[in-house]
């Protein structure tokens, strides 16, 4: 973990202070899995998320000369997915039926028709979806978690809690049928 | 179903196929000249305090006689550097403490300079 940071900090300092694009693409290659993983699991759409993603590491070139080696590379990283994927929200304001899906108590039959876990976490809220694919996909502590969601450890906590108590109900209903 | 299992089913790698290059090759041009007017600047500010401080006949004088016994007679560093007479401890201080303060001023403007 120590040589990852080291390694990310001297890829960092070449593509700030000399504009190096190959070390640049090397952070990508580093990190186009989990961010696209991300992006996928926060959109469901493969296109969309390859966008996204491809707008984060532009963000992450234009702006690697503001990045500060106090935090570490991939918060950084991942805070710039996290404003990506709410701006794109903000552009595309769910409907009312979407927003609402969740806490309507679904009937067997929807959940026998509907969901795996990918899907279920669709119909979270924006943040529980965030602050569950970073702890549940990426292994973030809840420290990291909030430091990228820019909140303190105990709202993301809530968020977690509440997600994992809509996706409990899902996936304990789905295992009924 | 613990729903740390059942979240490995979405921890997938997914491969690159060639997704970093076209990141790369669409990165817009950053020319990032302030970093280098920086250094090159601090360099400037140490040369010219070493100047200003020591003199530059003597600093000139030492050099010279440095590279002459190293050229001509072929020594070793160490036996040419104890042929010389050693700085006067004031002087020493002056071209320390000069470079010091250049390397200051190159640090902190490398530190807060590319907010500019």
């Amino acid at each position: 973990m120590a040589t990852t940071r080291l390694n990310d900090a001297l890829l960092v300092s070449r593509a700030a202070l000399a504009g190096d694009r190959e070390a640049f693409g090397r952070l990508v290659e580093r990190y186009q899995s989990p961010v696209r993983r991300l992006f996928l699991h926060l959109t469901g759409d493969e296109e969309l998320s390859k966008d996204l993603a491809q707008e984060c590491f532009v963000k992450a070139w234009l702006g690697v000369g503001s990045f500060r080696a106090a935090a570490n590379f991939s918060t950084w990283l991942y805070r710039i997915a996290f404003n990506t994927f709410h701006d794109n929200n903000r552009s595309r304001r769910p409907t009312a039926a979407e927003q609402d899906a969740f806490d309507t108590p679904a009937t067997p039959r929807e959940i026998d028709s509907a969901l795996d876990l990918g899907r279920a976490v669709l119909m979270l809220k924006g943040r529980e979806r965030q602050a569950v694919l970073l702890y549940y996909v990426e292994d973030m502590a809840v420290g990291q978690i909030a430091r990228i969601m820019r909140v303190p450890s105990g709202t993301v906590k809530s968020h977690l809690a509440r997600a994992r108590a809509k996706l409990s109900k899902y996936l304990t209903g789905y295992e009924k049928q | 179903m613990q729903l740390h299992t059942a979240f490995d089913t979405l921890k997938v790698e997914l491969p690159d196929n060639g997704f970093s290059e076209r990141i790369v090759r669409m990165l817009p041009e950053r020319s990032p000249v302030l970093p280098q007017i920086i250094v090159g600047f601090c360099s400037l500010v140490g040369v010219a305090l070493a100047f200003l401080l020591v003199g530059a006949a003597e600093l000139t004088e030492r050099m010279v006689a440095l590279t002459g016994l190293l050229n001509v007679q072929m020594l070793a560093l160490t036996e040419a550097l104890s042929r010389m007479e050693p700085l006067a401890p004031t002087t020493t201080a002056l071209c320390v403490g000069g470079a010091a303060i250049a390397g200051l001023i190159g640090v902190a403007l490398g530190r807060w300079g590319y907010e500019i």
